[in-house]
């Protein structure tokens, strides 16, 4: 006769609302993702750069100092008057070293997204996991959300987490908390700047990862749109030397926009609201294509 | 439970579910059906997952086409297929579905645990899923089922692949959870032993409508005037004067005879044949169909419908 009768119980705790499903999801699939070596290996080679934004950020305490210092190794004398102007300052400096960073930092992103983004829906659809989900009370968005998330928190290990640190050590090292007040933009920039980039990879990541069970080929095609997006930039600037060319790149856009977004001199000399335009357009095509997938995903299962 | 209306839903030209009406009382209840029977989609329309055509549909009193999220948080569904996320332990697949469902974290895990002590998982559930047997998947599809304790199971073909012994305990599981636990099932399977021995309800779906649907017990239950019979002794007289007042004579299951008797006569009139004709009945009962009869019956009744409904016939029946 058993001790202990493990009959069945029933549960009369609490339940949470529908933003903790999206959560939940973000935070398995980050685990999941942090099982993976190799991912943790490029964003700890994606993360090098800040190093060189920590020494810059350091030397730009010194606004004299450090233009001797970027007219050396970085820009050209006439390049730096032109971005800082004759008389820089630390908080126009700060402008420029973290958007640089940031637009910099799109190489490590793609290669992150590439490692990290084609398994979030394939691998669902792969082992059938969207039963799951869909016998749950959560809608395709929460679930599309907390995909998005998972995007957004190993983009920001590269983006966004160093260069808030950078920024909060800056502000230490300048030993004085108005620099706060002058410099509040360059932080609001940041976390604009990790946003645009985890919004534009992060969905047309998912949006390739919803067609293929296979995530090697959902690699391969937003390797290959990334490099044919670009490769057809540089085919057009070089061989009829239009002005819009950047257009065609989804990197070159992203970083008009960051520039735009730390109101710095542009990448490109075009409007940037066509960048704007541009990157709307791909993500709402992206989002439209996603909706649809899973839509018929969970028809079908 | 469950209460459907005029369900239709077709997909492109095809129509899978052809104006279905049911009222599924609480309790276990089998859905029957062959292949392209319109289970899976009605189970999917009962969920909320597809919009059905035209009908209306309520699960536990909640309209299922409007307030899909409502239904989810209080059904649980043991899908056919395989589903698992690889890398995870069956501990953290069970607790990842009760946070899917709103527990929150440590709620989860406690449950997570106490739903694979149910369905008789040990120290195996600290094992990533990928690594278990067929039988072992069933158990934690189960277990991520019932988790976030819910009022109602939709259990699709839950014994898939799984041994004699472990099929057994699976039904065994579905039993209680029904009985002690007070959850109702919806179980769709092949296997009618399997629904036999758990459910107390039927529906059984072909092309698209229902073909039959009530309580097991009255559905299996004879005209009245028909029993199962097993003689001892020489039974060619005994079938001569059965055949006399006008009774029918079949063999059934396990060795029996099935005998109709005319609607005047008792059974105190085969009583009296083997005494007259020195047979020894060594067993009588009133005769019950087994669902697998049951099951062919309806099937024949509404392939007769729709061939009927097919060419015009007129059929005062129907």
């Amino acid at each position: 006769m058993p001790i202990h009768e493990k009959g069945y119980r029933h549960y009369e705790g609490k339940r949470r609302g529908r933003l903790s499903r999206s959560l939940t999801i973000a935070r398995c699939g980050i685990s999941l993702g942090l099982k993976k070596r190799g991912l943790i290996a490029m964003v700890l080679l994606g993360v090098v750069p800040a190093f060189v934004l920590a020494v810059l950020v350091y030397q730009a305490s010194k606004p004299e100092d450090f233009a001797k210092l970027a007219g050396r190794f970085i820009y050209s004398s006439d390049e730096w008057r032109g971005l800082v102007g004759d008389a820089p300052t630390v908080p126009a400096i700060w402008q420029v070293i973290f958007s640089s960073f940031l637009i910099w930092q799109l190489i490590p992103v793609a290669v992150i997204v590439t490692y990290v983004g084609p398994d979030l829906i394939s691998r669902d659809l792969r082992v059938r996991a969207l039963q799951l989900y869909y016998s749950r009370p959560l809608t395709r968005t929460d679930y599309l959300l907390g995909k998005l998330m998972v995007v957004g928190v190993f983009v920001a290990m590269v983006t966004c987490v160093p260069a808030v640190l950078i920024y909060v050590v800056g502000v230490i090292l300048s030993k004085s908390i108005h620099i706060v007040a002058d410099t509040w933009p360059t932080l609001l920039g940041i976390f604009g700047a990790c946003l645009l980039t985890t919004v534009v990879a992060g969905v047309i990541v998912l949006a390739c990862s919803s067609l293929s069970r296979r995530s090697g080929y959902v690699a391969l095609v937003w390797a290959m749109l990334l490099v044919l997006s670009d490769a057809a930039y540089g085919l057009v600037r070089k061989t009829m030397g239009l002005g819009w060319s950047h257009l065609l790149s989804v990197r070159a856009n992203v970083a008009q926009v960051i520039s735009q977004i730390f109101a710095v001199k542009p990448e490109y000399k075009f409007d940037w609201f066509a960048s704007v335009f541009v990157l709307a357009a791909v993500v709402v095509l992206a989002v439209g294509l996603l909706y649809r997938r899973v839509q018929a995903l969970e028809a079908e299962h | 439970m469950i209460e459907v209306e005029g369900l239709r839903k077709s997909f492109g030209e095809v129509e899978a579910l052809r104006g279905v009406t049911l009222s599924i009382p609480r309790g276990a209840v089998g859905l029957l059906g062959p292949n392209g029977a319109g289970k899976s989609t009605l189970i999917r329309i009962l969920m909320g997952l597809l919009k059905p055509g035209a009908g209306s549909v309520c699960v536990l009193d909640i309209d299922s086409v409007s307030r899909p999220l409502e239904v989810r948080s209080r059904v649980g569904y043991l899908p056919e297929d395989d589903c698992h996320i690889p890398g995870l332990s069956a501990v953290g697949y069970v607790a990842y579905a009760a946070e899917l469902s709103g527990l929150p974290p440590g709620d989860a895990i406690r449950r997570a645990h106490e739903v694979l002590d149910y369905v008789g998982m040990d120290e195996e559930r600290y094992r990533l899923v990928e690594t278990y047997s067929s039988g072992m998947r069933q158990r934690i599809k189960l277990a991520q089922a019932v988790v976030h304790d819910p009022e109602l199971l939709f259990l699709d073909e839950p014994t898939n692949g799984m041994d004699p012994s472990g099929r057994e305990d699976m039904l065994e599981l579905i039993r209680d959870i029904c009985s002690l636990g007070g959850v109702s099932v919806l179980l769709s399977s092949h296997l009618l032993p399997d629904v036999e021995e758990v459910c107390d309800h039927i529906v059984v779906l072909g092309l698209g409508t229902v073909r039959l649907q009530g309580n097991l017990a009255e559905l299996r239950l004879t005209d009245g005037n028909c029993f199962d019979l097993r003689l001892k002794g020489e039974t060619t007289g005994f079938l001569e004067r059965v055949s006399e007042i006008g009774g029918e004579v079949h063999p059934a299951a396990g060795g029996l005879l099935r005998v109709s008797l005319p609607k005047e006569t008792s059974a105190k009139k085969l009583v009296e044949f083997a005494h007259q004709t020195g047979v020894q009945i060594r067993h009588l009962r009133v005769a019950r169909n087994t669902l697998e009869e049951v099951f062919m019956e309806a099937m024949h009744e509404g392939e007769s419908w729709s061939e009927a409904s097919a060419t015009g016939a007129p059929d005062a029946d129907t």
